[in-house]
């Protein structure tokens, strides 16, 4: 019987689960059970609409005429289809008489945030809504700034979580072959997608590559952008950023918003951002190189002046700028662990205690601290955060470079890693490519 | 990656760091950095000095002054380099000083060593002092003391340096002594308690050796007869009272060949500002005054490296490629002192100072018609 084993599941399921609910409601001398999860479910908004379902349906039958939804049926559906349902928070209205079951969309619990200002990529002049984790919103965001019917989205879902991935198509711009191929990695993924490393892993990219092959972005903005270039963007749920693939080295120091801007402005802001990432990854490599090697190189009052800072520190500059980096970096991540409202301490403690006393107590010497600071606040000009620790790892392989050979290791250093930066591709397209639209393996 | 593959970095990574030798470098604290050189003979040994800035945390930044003795350069270096804790780095050195006496011995051999040594670059500048050598590291020490200034800042372009001073640096000087077509001059200074250091002009070297003086007019006038030097703010005494301003200055070297004869004009192309004159001179006479002044100057000037047979104005380099290297090998000797010299002067006036000068402007017919209608 299938009725009985349908209620002897949910009185099952009830046992296990204690916000499960299931009510009963009697229109027109017929017993409804009502089932759904109340964490889910939002039951005393969604009671309207049941009734006027039910209602709906009863006019139905006296063959009453009017405005009706057509594809509401009453069916027999598999008891496993309607646990399903129950678990992707819809709402199952069982008819003890017929035995057939309704799965309704009911009022859903506010388990998502709305819609915000971007928090970690901010913008001056630009759109300001940013992505949540509900990935249905973010598609939503995307089709309202592109309202045309070559907006397609594709969507898959992967493991025991049944993690909803949607891939964003705009005809004609976007690879298709491309996009199924991605859809198919992660699809034939055995084990579970928890986080954007296990995304890495699908696709067989290196664990230990430097460069982000999956970036993420917070706008909406951009994310219309990338797909408009022809890059290709999707959303995993739970993840309140866009993925972007196919990103170029370009997009380091490019922004959509920047735009805005007056057209001169925007050019030197591209010329200030590389600036900031060539002091951000060379200049502690070369204070290295110039106060340990190649003294010879700086002029005679400035190599005066950096003597007279260093006279006391008692150890070589390469242990000085490796202590004062790790500092600074450790300063980094208390920031974002504490609360903001602790994080400002941590500013205050690491910026105006420890760099005054630090020097005062001759453990590193003045110029360091200058040297330091000017790299840490070049690192954030950078755009995303992520492209921000690629630089911040890289100022120690020149670093260790500088230390071994001096100025000859540190254009060695650089060297190596732009053939890194040159050799990098993610499925035979290229990380360093001119081209600015659409994507174009190496091998095509 | 595959095993195999970290043991292979591994490898590299190791070499990297033992094959470096990075351990033997000194950090920049732990070396002296000497930004003059003193070089002086006593006897039969050479006499090294060093001025060493040295600075001390919140104290005014002092000079000490350093000195060995030894046979040759580097072992009085190496007697030197014993007095003191700290390793000497010679790269910083910006000027080496030598003694006159040594010039006028030859500075041949001394300038070759300087060449050879690693670690003193080929930069720094190099001058003849007229004194006893202790006593002016001494009176540069007082100075820089008493005054703060940058010592030896009239060499440096960017600082003090002016068109009466020959800007020479070593490896020019090696150049000057070994090139067949070319030598040098070097500039003469001595220290002086008022100042900073008095200057006497410059000493040509002819093989290493000094062989003639030139005053600071006539080492303007070869800075002048050389394109590379900047004129702006340079001022010519044409007379006791009249004094121009160049602004611009154009030289072309003019050779004809007759037979085994050499014609060279020299084509100078001045602008001038007038900057000091009597009232009753006007601007074709001041120009007509400055031309000769320069035409005799120059004529002097070369006819007196000619007989000296010391070429610093280039005039022989200029046309070395017209002759064959058994010919170059004499060329000083023979060729050059019976070059035909002719001197063109061609001078513009720009403006003579912005003063209303009657002899000059327009207003001199103005003011007779105001007067003729009075």
């Amino acid at each position: 019987m299938p009725a009985m084993d349908f209620m002897n599941e949910i009185e099952n399921l009830k046992q296990k689960n204690k916000d499960l609910q299931m009510k009963s409601i009697m229109i027109n001398d017929t017993a409804y059970d009502v089932i759904g999860f109340e964490s889910l479910v939002d039951f005393s908004a969604t009671w309207e609409i049941v009734e006027a379902l039910i209602g709906n349906q009863e006019n139905k039958s006296q063959g009453s005429k009017g405005f009706q939804s057509k594809n509401i049926t009453w069916n027999k559906i598999e008891i496993n289809k309607q646990m399903q349902a129950l678990y992707e928070g819809k709402l199952i209205i069982w008819d003890r008489a017929e035995e057939a079951s309704l799965i309704v969309d009911p009022v859903s619990q506010p388990l998502y945030r709305s819609i915000e200002v971007p928090v970690n990529e901010s913008v001056i002049y630009g759109a300001k809504d940013a992505f949540t984790e509900n990935s249905q919103q973010n598609i939503g965001l995307l089709r309202s700034k592109y309202q045309s019917k070559d907006f397609e989205v594709m969507t898959t879902q992967h493991g025991k979580r049944n993690r909803r991935f949607s891939f964003l198509i705009l005809k004609g711009t976007t690879d298709q072959k491309m996009v199924e191929m991605i859809k198919k990695k992660i699809e034939d993924y055995p084990n579970e997608i928890k986080q954007v490393k296990d995304i890495h892993v699908a696709f067989g990219f290196s664990k230990f590559s430097l460069i982000t092959r999956v970036s993420s972005t917070e706008l909406p903005e951009n994310a219309m952008e990338y797909i408009e270039q022809g890059k290709i963007v999707f959303f995993m749920d739970g993840y309140p950023f866009a993925l972007v693939m196919f990103n170029t080295v370009f997009d380091v120091f490019k922004q959509p918003s920047d735009s805005n801007y007056l057209s001169v402005f925007v050019y030197s802001l591209y010329m200030l951002r590389i600036v900031g990432i060539m002091i951000a990854v060379l200049l502690p490599g070369l204070y290295v190189a110039l106060i340990t090697i190649n003294p010879e190189m700086l002029k005679v009052q400035l190599a005066l002046s950096i003597t007279e800072s260093r006279q006391f520190v008692p150890y070589p500059a390469f242990i000085e700028i490796i202590i004062m980096l790790l500092l600074i970096e450790l300063i980094t991540e208390a920031a974002v662990r504490l609360p903001i409202s602790i994080s400002n301490t941590i500013g205050v403690v690491g910026g105006i205690i420890l760099g005054q006393a630090i020097v005062e107590a001759s453990l590193v010497s003045g110029v360091l601290i200058i040297i330091i600071a000017a790299t840490t606040i070049a690192n954030g000009i950078v755009i995303n955060f992520e492209n921000g620790i690629t630089l911040r790892l890289m100022k120690y392989i020149i670093v260790i470079f500088s230390a071994l050979f001096g100025i000859l290791g540190h254009v060695i250093g650089l060297l190596v890693l732009c053939s890194y930066i040159a050799r990098i591709t993610s499925f035979g397209v290229p990380y360093v490519r001119w081209k600015k639209e659409g994507i174009q393996s190496e091998n095509q | 990656m595959k095993r195999n593959d970290w043991k292979k970095i591994l490898i590299l990574l190791l070499s990297l760091i033992f094959l470096s030798g990075c351990w033997d470098s000194r950090d920049i604290n732990y070396r002296s950095t000497p930004i003059l050189m003193g070089l002086t003979k006593d006897e039969d040994l050479f006499h090294v000095y060093l001025i060493i800035p040295v600075s001390v945390v919140s104290e005014q930044r002092n000079l000490a002054k350093v000195d060995g003795k030894g046979i040759t350069i580097v072992d009085a270096l190496e007697q030197l380099k014993k007095k003191i804790e700290t390793t000497i780095d010679l790269e910083h050195i910006g000027f080496i000083v030598l003694d006159e006496e040594l010039g006028k011995e030859g500075i041949g051999k001394i300038i070759n060593t300087f060449m050879r040594m690693r670690d003193v670059p080929g930069t720094p500048a190099i001058a003849f002092t007229k004194e006893d050598m202790n006593t002016y590291i001494d009176q540069m020490i007082d100075t820089f003391q008493k005054v703060g200034v940058p010592i030896f800042g009239f060499l440096e372009k960017q600082i003090g340096w002016e068109i009466n001073t020959p800007e020479v640096i070593l490896w020019e000087v090696y150049r000057g002594i070994h090139s067949y077509t070319s030598d040098i001059s070097i500039p003469l200074i001595s220290s002086n308690k008022n100042l900073e250091m008095d200057y006497f002009g410059a000493s040509v070297l002819k093989d290493g050796k000094i062989v003639e003086t030139l005053d600071s007019i006539e080492v303007m006038l070869m800075n002048l007869l050389n394109n590379e030097e900047n004129v702006i703010k340079t001022f010519v005494t044409i007379d006791d009272t009249t004094n121009v301003e160049l602004v611009e200055r154009d030289v072309e070297y003019d050779y004809k060949f007759r037979g085994d004869e050499v014609d060279l004009t020299i084509r100078l192309e001045f602008v001038l500002i007038v900057s000091e004159a009597e009232d009753h001179l006007n601007d074709d006479k001041i120009q007509k005054m400055f031309e000769e002044k320069m035409k005799k100057d120059t004529l002097k000037l070369v006819k007196k490296l000619q007989g000296k047979h010391a070429d610093v104005l280039g005039i022989s380099n200029r046309i070395r490629k017209n002759y064959t290297n058994a010919e170059l090998k004499n060329f000083l000797e023979e060729i050059y002192p019976n070059i035909n010299i002719n001197v063109d002067v061609e001078a513009v006036i720009e403006n003579n100072g912005k003063l209303r000068n009657l002899n000059n402007d327009d207003f001199e017919d103005w003011d007779k018609e105001k007067q003729e209608q009075d």
